[in-house]
């Protein structure tokens, strides 16, 4: 697990920092996860073709969030993820490395003139 | 029939996974597209609309798909993967079990002629507690299986490595019990100048075929109860895309 942003994976990296972000307010299904992201985010950030099922799988056997099955009368079991105390600091961590890359990466763009 | 049902009979297709992962992973993109189904309803969608947002956002593609199998592959699945192939087929089940309880049943009653007391290595007695445990965890889960009838997946695979790490200690108390006793069988003739060869074998031998009754007698068990579970799961499976 590495705590510096990823650029060969930019998008993966990018993902699993919005995942781990809005499960630190709290458990969640997947399906919850997709819309938190794409409504707190304007539409920026989407969710398409499933890609949030592996990034949630691969977090959840490095042991950064838990997966918990829950069944609600009449209703079958769904999965809800909630991060676990690595994965806290995991996100804290990434949170840091995500502020420094884009310092860095202004300090090469700058304010370039139109 | 569920609306999505087509969708993740495609989706069951393509995930080349042993069939309790397979299963895990179906049931999860049912209940999220189900749901996310409904938020759009309830935001004033038609249901095509809402099953075509859903699915957009939930329904995996084909690269989503190999890489939730690269992600869940490992070496136990395989191996847990071929377990449950084999047990599909009736004979191989049977000649399994009547080569085993011809092992188990003829040793047994061998053993049951010996004198345990008066010839066994002091390593029978941890073997008979790990046997004791072993017996206590399966009659535990088949009280849950059968009595109980208890379907919480999880519930019941918690528990199973375990009884496959005692048929292993079982094994393993044995080999280490083997290398004491020939220690000590060495130092004493070293230290009396004689041995007693054939008395050392009889308790050795007891000592190691009790480790191999208990490990065998305990492996079946798991591999019983772990199929008994991953039939469990794929009814629900089964379940999930039929209705």
């Amino acid at each position: 697990m590495t705590s510096t942003v990823e650029i060969q994976n930019l998008t993966r990296s990018c993902n699993e920092a919005l995942i781990l972000a809005v499960l630190s307010t709290g458990p969640r299904h997947g399906y919850q996860l997709a819309l938190e992201i794409e409504e707190r985010s304007g539409g920026e950030f989407r969710f398409n073709h499933g890609t949030l099922y592996p990034i949630l799988h691969k977090l959840e056997k490095d042991g950064l969030i838990t997966g918990d099955w829950q069944q609600e009368a009449a209703k079958r079991k769904r999965k809800s993820y909630a991060l676990t105390k690595a994965g806290r600091r995991h996100a804290a961590r990434q949170t840091q490395a995500w502020r420094a890359f884009f310092d860095r990466f202004f300090a090469i763009v700058g304010d370039v003139a139109p | 029939m569920n609306r999505f049902a087509p969708q993740l009979q495609k989706i069951s297709d393509q995930l080349v996974l042993p069939p309790p992962t397979r299963s895990r992973i179906l049931l999860e993109m049912a209940a999220d597209l189900e749901d996310l189904f409904e938020y759009h309803l309830a935001r004033g969608c038609d249901e095509a609309e809402a099953a075509r947002r859903a699915e957009e956002t939930l329904a995996a593609s084909d690269d989503t798909l190999r890489h939730l199998v690269t992600i869940h592959q490992s070496g136990f699945n395989r191996f847990v993967d071929r377990l449950s192939a084999q047990a599909r087929s009736r004979w191989e089940r049977v000649v399994l079990v009547a080569l085993v309880a011809f092992a188990v049943l003829y040793t047994g009653r061998t053993m049951a002629t010996a004198e345990w007391l008066t010839h066994a290595s002091v390593f029978i007695w941890p073997i008979w507690a790990i046997g004791g445990i072993a017996f206590a965890l399966i009659v535990t889960k088949l009280y849950a299986l059968f009595l109980k009838r208890d379907r919480d997946v999880r519930r019941l695979r918690s528990g199973l490595g375990t009884i496959l790490l005692l048929a292993v200690a079982s094994l393993v108390t044995g080999a280490y019990g083997f290398f004491v006793e020939l220690y000590l069988y060495f130092r004493s003739i070293v230290e009396s100048g004689k041995g007693f060869p054939v008395e050392w074998m009889l308790k050795v031998s007891i000592m190691v075929n009790l480790s191999l009754i208990v490990a065998i007698a305990t492996a079946l068990a798991w591999f019983v109860l772990v199929n008994l579970v991953t039939r469990i799961e794929n009814l629900e499976a089964a379940v999930i895309l039929d209705s």
